[in-house]
């Protein structure tokens, strides 16, 4: 990374730590004492942050794996399959926060493959990539309320209240630390693999004949990229949008002047999606209390209007 | 085949007992094929005569499923790590593709890769591939917005960037202008004389093939092959073989002989 780039990282670092002190002090009780901040408030706000940089890294992933602008998770369907794979664990009578995440897990890469086979490998035309995701993405969530229809009364109110999920809900300090860990392992794992991820963008024949192990590389982002989608679906419900507005957003700063370079894309993109969701989470408890918006609406209507432009941008893409 | 006019010239690539198919078809059949340091050699022949098929082969890209041998500077391309035949052998493809906002620069420097070189060499050496294809001016352009004349002269770029040893082109002038397609030539055999590198490349436009080539690899419509210097293999009959349409030829003011459809 060079000097400037450095410095870029450095803001966001500083921008992601101001994000958590400010969604701290702001709350619907004006005067918060200290059981309400570290109780209520620190668990939700890490959570946010989380979630936010792990939507946002999954979305990353997949622009890159498919060489697709409007690629994410909830547009694809990788979402999608994860709540299916969630409720399935929860129908069934799992409860741990362990189960019912890799049940996500499961369905996220279930997902995955099934988009592999259904367009001929991730870097089919793009057109045929996304109806394919919205296809899935529909399909799953008419499974998903077929299930709840379908469930057992023990099961069904577990099942609809992590539907609605969102970051209301009480979050325990073992899913904070959880989600924390996932969020920094796959920080460092992705970290790690962005120099060949970077050259993956050339096309898959061209990184081959630069010598990258391609297949490795490519299964690593499949895995990687299901598995922040569906850690963040395990946690906070299906968010939408985020995964493709902070890519964009970055790429729009820094991309006159370095270019798309992974290196520093997809650790960037890791912090600022965890300050955007902590700032938009924020948003959505404070701006109607003492109710509460679930944080998927706010990130709705910032990110439909930003999916139609980034789609009027991109008129003339082809592959 | 193949005339050994230096006996003592390195061979760079060397096929044995090769054969090329794709599913129900054979392309290529038995192709024993010499090509040696500094040659520049072009793939003739007809839409689905085997030209890309064999490059994507002898590339490394697509998996050889004949027993025939391929050996890079006398070793087994099967025997490669990737990363050292990425010293060895450059490849653009015939539509080459870019990611979400890349630029031109981007690709020519990310080709680099397999040297590790430092910031201040690899900057000099990209620019100086730029140039030399005469798209110094497009280095911060996005790749989508370019051309296709555009992209390829950006592919070669990153050949040279590559610093390879041999340079494989899947129909480099398929879209250029003909000045460009001229100015692409005279780069490959400035290019190949000074860092005597070896080029191969495929062509449709016979008309160019006087034009910088030394040697010309013929594949006919029922998987054989001629191959050897350009004054052996190039004439009216072989070509009209290769092309399945008669050929004659003309003579410019210049006096030099070119090919044309009769």
């Amino acid at each position: 990374m060079t000097s400037s780039k450095t410095t870029l990282f450095i803001l966001l670092v500083i921008a992601s730590l101001a994000s958590v002190a400010l969604a701290l002090s702001f709350g619907s009780v004006s005067n918060a004492d200290a059981a309400i901040i570290y109780q209520l408030r620190l668990p939700r706000v890490l959570a946010a942050f989380a979630v936010g940089g792990l939507l946002a890294m999954s979305g990353s992933l997949l622009q890159v794996l498919t060489r697709n602008p409007l690629a994410e998770p909830s547009v694809l369907g990788v979402s999608g399959g994860a709540s299916v794979g969630a409720l399935a664990v929860l129908m069934m009578g799992g409860a741990g926060t362990i189960w019912v995440a890799g049940g996500a897990w499961v369905g996220a890469i279930v997902v995955m493959i099934l988009l592999w086979l259904l367009v001929g490998g991730y870097s089919a035309h793009p057109s045929r990539m996304l109806l394919a995701g919205v296809m899935i993405a529909t399909a799953c969530g008419a499974i998903s309320t077929l299930m709840i229809t379908f469930a057992s009364n023990v099961a069904m109110p577990g099942m609809i209240h992590w539907l609605m999920g969102d970051l209301d809900s009480v979050i325990s300090l073992e899913a904070v630390g959880a989600i924390l860990g996932v969020w920094l392992s796959v920080l460092i794992l992705v970290w790690r693999l962005s120099p060949k991820i970077h050259l993956l963008q050339l096309g898959t024949d061209k990184a081959l004949t630069l010598g990258i192990d391609v297949s490795y590389v490519q299964w690593m982002m499949v895995l990687l990229s299901a598995l922040s989608a569906a850690a963040a679906v395990s946690i906070a419900g299906s968010i939408g949008f985020v995964g493709l507005l902070v890519p964009h957003l970055l790429r729009a700063w820094v991309v006159k002047k370095h270019g798309p370079d992974q290196k520093f894309l997809l650790p960037a993109s890791a912090l600022l999606g965890g300050t955007f969701l902590v700032l938009a989470d924020m948003f959505a408890r404070t701006v109607i209390a003492p109710s509460q918006l679930p944080v998927g609406i706010i990130t709705a209507l910032i990110g439909v209007p930003s999916f139609l432009w980034i789609l009027s941008r991109f008129r003339h893409w082809n592959t | 085949m193949t005339i050994n006019s230096a006996k003592d010239t390195p061979i760079v690539l060397e096929t044995k007992h090769l054969n090329v198919h794709v599913p129900g078809r054979i392309l290529i059949n038995d192709l024993n094929w010499q090509v040696k340091k500094g040659e520049r050699w072009c793939l003739i022949g007809r839409n689905g005569a085997g030209k890309s098929t064999l490059l994507r082969i002898i590339a490394g890209v697509q998996a050889n499923s004949s027993a025939g041998e391929i050996n890079w500077l006398g070793q087994a391309l099967t025997e490669y790590k990737s990363e050292e035949l990425a010293k060895v052998r450059a490849y653009a493809e015939q539509f080459a593709v870019g990611g979400v906002g890349l630029r031109a620069i981007d690709i020519i420097l990310a080709a680099q890769w397999p040297w590790h070189l430092d910031a201040s060499s690899s900057q000099e050496q990209a620019q100086a591939a730029l140039s030399a294809c005469d798209v110094a001016h497009l280095a911060n352009a996005e790749w989508q917005i370019l051309s296709g004349g555009e992209r390829q002269r950006v592919s070669l770029a990153a050949c040279f960037a590559q610093n390879t040893r041999a340079i494989l082109l899947d129909e480099p002038t398929s879209h250029l202008d003909i000045g460009h397609q001229v100015a692409l030539l005279n780069t490959l055999v400035q290019q190949s004389n000074a860092c005597e590198q070896t080029m191969i490349a495929s062509m449709h436009d016979i008309g160019l093939i006087q034009r910088g080539f030394t040697h010309a690899l013929l594949l006919m419509n029922d998987g054989s092959y001629l191959a050897g210097s350009l004054s052996e293999v190039i004439n009216p009959t072989n070509l009209e073989r290769a092309l399945g349409h008669p050929i004659s030829t003309a003579q410019t003011v210049a006096g030099q002989t070119i090919y044309i459809p009769a």
